[in-house]
């Protein structure tokens, strides 16, 4: 067996079988199962662990818990790499390594303690003051790089993180004694119960408090405890597990851990918990005293020696002072004698040297200096001394100074309430004096009020009663949820208390005083820093905060924030109560990034539609990209050509042969009912009701500001059933519209929308030969001009698909030549697909990509909303007009084109344009500008060197474009003028002789 | 007492203990020429230009809670002028241009760093609009420009773009002076310069009514007692539907909840401002601070929701896996005042004497300096400044509409059916 | 994450829904006989109050239905849920 200097010989919870090494700063040392990192370096002798953010001061361990404000490490190395990890939460494992941060060179010999040397230079706030001249950002760099303690990591994250969802009627939040006590009350009445703890194991305090309950050892109880409670089924009990935020109705975020030290395995899962009513058995979070110079490695809290001690049978020091403000921390002079810590004092601030405890103590040897304050402290790396004086006696000569030599000093200055989730849900606190902390008010409104805090969380310190107060909630809580009386067992006793005297507050040591007295142990806020804050007028704890970053820093102000606002007050003479307190935000403690990301990561981090062809259109060889959230190919390459030769190739055969463009993502409304021709006449700015059956119509529909929002073509399949084919983009936004306006402003329609998108590939056959490749698949329907001319549409069956499908088939066409738009229910696409292919295979069938169709529909001047179209686009200004003005019956968004704005002429109208020089690509989203004052006049929407023509053509909004055809304008392309002419839309077969054929 | 490292090291020689305060603590008055509700960025610059650029004395502050506690103290600290229509651009880069020498002017370092603001692009159809963008910015004399892929790499050189990259970026553009600023200083800056030139600056003022006569704004009733007043201001962001309401005005606006978010601290990664699939900087702590989409729906609770988050971290570990051991130290919410085309409300309302600020959404902060000169214009010539002509609450009535949704930052995205 | 109270669902998380705002607001019969302010105020002029409000929500990710709520927005205490076609239920506040 391993054994380490500050080792102890027997007890703790540790597992003295299982030894484990691990390395600090390269060193290597030894722990053993159930310690933490921090305990595990206690054990070994180590004090000094790391150096403050912003004066590099040395730090040591100040605590054992969540609160820990001085020990951040850095575990892991490359991908592995964790910053700002509390040592006295790491869990030992097995060949953990641990660095210090920002420490340089290392961590004794730190090169940025130089700056403590010139921080009486730096007052609070001293940045806001300086760094102004000549220029900011002279200096910016500079302090970038100095503000931070945590390397940045690179890489991926090996670990995975589940997210996990939980209802349950009753959320315990802390398995010390008291919630322990309330889960044993609540549990045996059926309710689903979820008991949460962030330690591996439950107990709270008892794991180190050495206290009796029920005629046994803490330990002992809690084990039978849990025993008992993980038997039920509906009882769900969470090691390991913080609870982390709260958020509305009883909805709350935790955390639990899993493996430690091995990765490529679910590390952590985030728990959503649901909760009807919440009992937060929380604990309470000790503060320390004040006083100059307590920042020294080997200063710590009183409770955490304690836990040191008892639960990891590791010394924290050899020669110890206790100072306190309250009778808590005479326990832990107690457990460090019988460990065999000499004490050699205890500094009380307090007069009252009456009682029990004194009595105790003094029996054992250890003086008791009561009313005595510290004024200040020595040793740079560890503490080696104390300096007290009388309390009150600052000042006056003659008084009496008295140094005390030790390795170890303890500190408590009383207990805060752990309340941040009730804050977070919208409690609100309240300062009690007599226990100079912050409890919960009587009343809570609606939020906090399924939120109930018992035990030392709401201010209880006796264990006896806490057991009671936590048995009591547990049944009232299972009364209130099931509106029966519960018949319980009794409550849990413990052993009387000693803790009799009150606490006495006891902020900071009052001048004169040497060095300084730190408040946040992170940011390096000192107690001058809040007065001088106080001076400049930074009253409030919230200016308080954001002008000293007091409690800003990783910690979040867990130790501090009731002293800095003590201080605060003091500082301008006001109560506690006066001051007020902040408002705590979540996490309660921070949560790893990947946790809240969860498996939500790599191919699950965007939703990405696919359309039923992918295989097909990868397999050949299709560039896919992203389209409104599809993946659509941009073009097919063939043999090596380059894009633009692979997309001109796709052009020319659409103009002149065949080509096949899956159309899938196309919406496919189905809209059915008696009033189906009504209410779509209410959505299009088009008239629906004078369109036959079998025929489709090219619509647009507006919002009620008189925007377009989508544009596409509808079809009468049957007297009261439409096809409503909104585009791929916009399919959702009509659908949700098409049923906000039924269901809550026409509810007398008689009308069902279906989106059937998804449901139906739909398979474009276009080009000049289309005709022939279409029939070969359903010979017996007439397709000819005459039976089936532009902008009809059709239903049937195919035979032998291998089975019968259905068919729905549209003459529509993007392209302006000839087009068919097949559409079969999508399992059947790749079947159907392939029929086209081989029928097409005489004529050279070409597949279609969407830069290719980009460049055909360019050509005809057929607009693509959200492209040649924004969000201030309305009908009139790409040529409705006329239209619109034969429509007489109402339809959304009409009204607001009766707008003065709407009705200006000088808005942007969407054009033709012709440049000068045919050979010149002018990009998107080129400006076009006044001859004279080159001033912006409108921009390029649509462009490209047409395949068909032979030249540049491009689409454009011009500002009163309709008026000026004809004209020659400028478009500036990276400051290169170039003139064109403004042109009607549709410069191929502008006729549509092609497109009817 | 003007900040210099003169002024520095004669503090710090005497101890610290003789820095006087940033603004003065006033006593409420009986009556003001001109009484500005609402002691955030917008409030407080206006009353500063008012003393400076108008001479105007007798001006009050009322602030219900501290200073800048609204959302002025819980943004993402931005800078930037890259937005799409003339209005919007010549109004937020006159703030810009502001920004670059408010610490000089206000003796007070707001800590501007112009690192540049840098959206990414993911698909063709992104650039192209990018495009037009950056085209509309450098007709406006603002310097933007496009970057490929490799442009973006340079700047991101952590950015996630292996080539199975499920959301491959494309490109982006670039808003070389865009940056961030120190949010507090910005009010704390205001309030000082305001405070020496004699304003009353008063906290913990609630105002419960106003008193009118016959359509004119005639003063106030607030916490702290009665007021009469010349002009009212209202600069009360997420609250500027209840006070509008006391007036007897109902506003376009709906307030929802917007949220941000921080990671603990690190060491120097991201230098650019990154709007992106997530929103995201880097404070000179070191922290990341991530701004949230808004949650959309009616909210005064400055709570937030969980789901948020996790989107928001979600989209960061995309574009940076290396972050995904990090943790999130933080998140806060404001109350954002959104109109329904994401430009803000400025100017004369329909009661006289009562001018309004509001409809700022989530892009107020970069606005404070020229909302803070425009109003006090408008106040002081009773008329609206040219700049914010296009602003005003009678666009809705006419049509004419700016609508910045895109450029604004508040996704509103579609959901996938 | 508030939980709301689906009248065909039951009790679901809020990210399965829309709010789709104040409610009780009626399109104009005849908008063409509305005058460009009244159009204007039906369009974008909202009470938004900092307390209780009428709205409309969609269980979205759900069955689709549009209903009614009386939200109190300050706290989010949902104190009714009722169908689309509903007037508000008296004493609420």
């Amino acid at each position: 067996m391993t054994q380490t200097p500050a080792r102890l010989n027997h007890g703790g919870l540790i597992d003295r079988n299982k030894p484990l090494n691990f390395t600090f700063n390269g060193q290597a040392y030894t722990g053993f199962e159930g310690d933490t990192l921090a305990s595990a370096l206690i054990a070994n002798g180590v004090s000094l662990t790391a150096r403050s953010f912003r004066y590099h001061r040395p730090r040591g361990i100040f605590s054992a818990g969540f609160e820990e404000s001085q020990a951040l490490v850095c575990i892991g190395e490359g991908q592995h790499k964790e910053p700002n990890v509390r040592a006295t939460l790491q869990l030992l494992y097995e060949g953990l390594h641990a660095t210090s941060q920002n420490t340089v060179p290392s961590l004794k010999w730190d090169m940025g303690s130089l700056t403590g040397w010139f921080s009486r230079f730096l007052p609070v706030g001293f940045y806001y003051k300086t760094f102004m001249w000549p220029h900011w950002k002279w200096y910016e760099g500079f302090i970038r790089r100095m503000a931070s303690v945590a390397p940045a990591t690179s890489g991926h994250d090996p670990d995975f993180y589940n997210k996990q969802h939980a209802h349950c009627e009753l959320l315990i939040i802390g398995a010390g004694p008291t919630g322990l006590a309330a889960a044993l009350a609540a549990a045996q009445s059926g309710l689903r119960v979820i008991l949460a703890d962030d330690q591996p194991e439950f107990g709270g305090s008892l794991l180190w408090d050495q206290a009796r309950i029920d005629e046994k050892k803490g330990t002992e109880w809690v084990n039978q405890i849990t025993s008992k409670l993980a038997k039920l089924e509906n009882v769900t009990l969470l090691q390991r597990t913080m609870v982390v935020a709260a958020w509305d109705h009883g909805y709350f975020t935790a955390v639990q851990k899993h493996r430690i030290g091995e990765h490529g395995k679910i590390s952590q899962t985030l728990w959503k918990i649901r909760s009807a009513q919440t009992i937060l058995a929380s604990g309470a979070i000790e503060r320390p005293l004040i006083f100059p110079d307590n920042d020294r490695p080997g200063i710590m809290l009183a409770g955490a020696v304690r836990q040191y001690i008892n639960r990891y049978a590791a010394s924290p020091g050899q020669r110890a002072v206790i100072y306190t403000n309250n009778d808590s921390a005479y326990l832990c002079a107690l457990d460090l004698h019988a460990r065999g810590t000499t004490v050699a004092a205890i500094v009380d601030v307090r007069q009252d040297s009456q009682g029990e405890l004194t009595r105790r103590v003094r029996e054992l040897g250890i003086i008791v200096h009561s009313g005595h304050e510290i004024t200040g402290t020595h040793g740079y790396f560890r503490i080696r001394q104390v300096e007290i004086r009388p309390v009150g006696s600052s000042g006056n000569s003659g008084s009496r100074y008295i140094r005390i030599q030790c390795d170890l000093l303890c500190t408590s200055g009383g207990w805060n309430p752990s309340l941040h989730l009730l804050s977070q849900a919208g409690g609100k606190l309240e300062y009690n004096e007599k226990l100079a902390c912050f409890v919960p008010r009587e009343q809570q409104a609606f939020l906090a009020s399924t939120i109930q805090a018992t035990g030392s969380a709401n201010g209880c310190f006796d264990l006896n009663t806490c057991l009671a107060q936590g048995h009591q909630l547990g049944r009232s809580a299972v009364e209130e949820l099931t509106g029966k009386n519960v018949s319980a067992d009794k409550a849990p006793i413990a052993e009387g208390s000693v803790l009799t005297r009150d606490i006495k507050p006891h902020w900071q040591t009052p001048p004169p005083y040497k060095g300084r007295q730190w408040v946040d142990y992170l940011h390096d806020i000192t107690t001058q820093s809040i007065k001088t804050a106080a001076l400049e007028g930074f009253i409030s704890v919230e200016h308080l905060k954001r002008y000293t970053t007091i409690g800003m820093a990783a910690d979040q102000g867990k130790i501090s924030s009731v002293n800095a606002l003590a201080i605060l007050g003091q500082s301008t003479e006001r109560q506690i109560t006066e001051v007020g307190t902040t408002t705590f935000r979540p996490p309660f403690h921070p949560v790893t990034l990947g946790a809240l990301a969860g498996r939500e990561t790599g191919s699950r981090a965007w939703v990405r539609r696919f359309l039923p062809l992918h295989d097909w259109h990868i397999e050949t060889g299709g560039v896919m990209e992203d389209h409104s959230g599809w993946q659509r190919a941009a073009y097919y390459p063939q043999d090596n050509e380059t894009e633009a030769s692979a997309i001109r190739r796709e052009v020319l055969s659409a103009r002149h042969g065949v080509t096949l463009f899956d159309s899938s993502s196309l919406g496919k409304l189905e809209v059915r009912g008696p009033d189906a021709s009504r209410f779509l006449n209410r959505m299009y700015i088009n008239n629906v009701e004078t369109l036959k059956t079998g025929r489709v119509r090219y619509g647009m529909m507006l919002n009620e500001n008189g925007v377009i929002i989508d544009d596409g073509v509808f079809a009468r399949l049957e007297d009261d059933f439409f096809l409503v084919s909104a585009s791929s983009a916009g399919t959702a936004e009509i659908a949700i519209a098409f049923e906000e306006w039924l269901q809550t402003e026409w509810p007398e329609l008689d009308v069902l929308i279906h989106n059937a998108t998804t449901q139906w590939a739909t398979l474009t056959v276009g080009g000049p030969k289309s005709r022939d490749v279409i029939t070969a698949l359903l010979p017996d329907v007439d397709l000819s001009a005459e039976s089936f001319p532009h902008m009809s549409a059709l239903e049937g069956e195919i035979e032998n698909l291998p089975r019968n499908i259905p068919w729905r088939l549209m003459r529509v066409s993007f392209t302006g030549e000839v087009s068919f738009e097949l559409s079969v229910p999508a399992n059947y696409a790749l079947a159907a697909w392939e029929q086209l292919l081989q029928a097409g295979k005489p004529f050279n069938i070409t597949p279609l990509g969407m830069e290719a169709l980009d460049v055909l529909r360019t050509e005809k001047g057929f607009l693509e909303v959200g492209v040649d179209t924004d969000i201030s686009t309305s009908p009139l200004d790409v040529g409705w007009a006329v239209p619109i003005a034969k429509k007489k019956a109402d339809f959304i968004g009409k009204r607001s084109l009766a707008r003065p704005n709407d009705k200006r002429e000088d808005r942007l109208q969407l054009v033709g344009l012709k440049p000068s020089n045919m050979k010149q690509f002018i990009p998107v989203g080129s400006h076009i500008i006044t001859r004279e004052g080159l001033k912006p006049e409108g921009h390029v929407t649509s462009s490209c060197i047409s395949p068909a023509l032979g030249h540049s053509i491009a689409m454009a909004m011009l500002e009163s474009g309709q008026a000026r055809q004809g004209e020659m304008i400028v478009i500036d392309v990276d400051k290169q003028h170039f003139d064109a002419e403004v042109v009607p839309l549709g410069f191929y077969d502008p006729k549509g002789q092609r497109i009817n054929a | 007492m003007k900040h210099s490292l003169f002024s520095m090291a004669r503090n710090a020689l005497t101890g610290h203990r003789n820095w006087p305060a940033t603004w003065s603590q006033a006593e409420l008055k009986p009556r003001y020429d001109i009484v500005i509700v609402g002691g955030g960025g917008h409030g407080l610059a206006t009353a500063y230009y008012l003393a400076k650029n108008h001479g105007l004395k007798n001006i009050a502050v009322l602030e219900k809670g501290w200073i800048g506690g609204g959302n002025t103290g819980r943004n993402t600290s931005i800078v930037r002028s890259n937005y799409m229509f003339e209005e919007s651009i010549q109004f937020y880069d006159f703030s810009l241009q502001l920004f670059q020498d408010l610490s000089r002017e206000l003796n007070y370092n707001l800590m501007f760093g112009q690192n540049g603001v840098l959206n990414l692009a993911y698909s063709r159809h992104e650039m192209r609009v990018m495009n037009r963008r950056v085209n509309a910015l450098r007709h406006q004399g603002i310097e933007a420009e496009i970057l490929d892929i490799d442009g973006v790499r340079r700047l991101l050189p952590i950015l996630n773009d292996s080539p199975d990259a499920i959301r491959p970026v494309f490109g982006g553009f670039l808003q070389a002076n865009g940056g961030t600023c120190r949010h507090d200083a910005v009010a704390w800056g205001y309030a000082r310069a305001a405070s020496a030139l004699g304003v009353d600056i008063i906290q913990n003022c609630t105002v419960e009514e106003f008193e009118l006569q016959q359509d004119r704004i005639t003063g106030l009733q607030t916490s702290h007692g009665p007021v009469e007043a010349g002009k009212v201001l209202l600069a009360v962001a997420g609250h500027s539907s209840v006070l509008a309401q006391r007036a007897g005005l109902q506003l376009p606006l709906t307030c929802l909840g917007l949220q941000a978010m921080v990671s603990e601290p690190v060491k120097p990664l991201l230098n650019v401002v990154l709007d992106g699939a997530a929103y995201v900087s880097q404070s000179d702590r070191g922290e990341l601070v991530v701004g949230g989409g808004t949650d959309l729906f009616n909210s005064y609770a400055q709570r937030g929701m969980a789901s948020t988050v996790e989107l928001n971290f979600a989209a960061l570990i995309d574009l940076f896996p290396c972050f995904s051991r990090m943790k999130w130290m933080r998140q806060w919410s404001g109350i954002v005042d959104y109109t329904p085309d994401h430009s803000p409300l400025m100017g004369l309302t329909p009661v006289a004497g009562l001018y309004l600020s509001g409809g700022w959404g989530s892009y107020g902060f970069k606005a404070i300096p020229a909302s803070g000169v425009t109003m006090a214009y408008t106040i002081a010539h009773e008329t609206a400044h040219p700049l914010i002509e296009p602003f005003s609450l009678s666009r809705f009535e006419s049509g004419a509409l700016i609508d910045e949704s895109a450029s604004s930052g508040m996704d509103l995205g579609q959901p996938i059916l | 994450m508030m939980q709301i109270d689906c009248p065909w669902c039951g009790p679901r998380n809020q990210d399965e829904f829309r709010c789709g705002g104040q409610a009780h607001i009626h399109r104009p019969e005849q908008p063409e006989d509305v005058s460009d302010q009244a159009w204007a105020e039906y369009q974008f002029s909202r009470i938004n109050p900092c307390g209780l409000h009428l709205e409309r929500w969609q269980h979205l990710f759900g069955c689709a239905q549009w209903f009614h709520m009386a939200r109190d927005t300050f706290t989010h205490e949902i104190r009714a849920i009722y169908q689309i076609d509903e007037d508000s239920p008296g004493g609420l506040e």
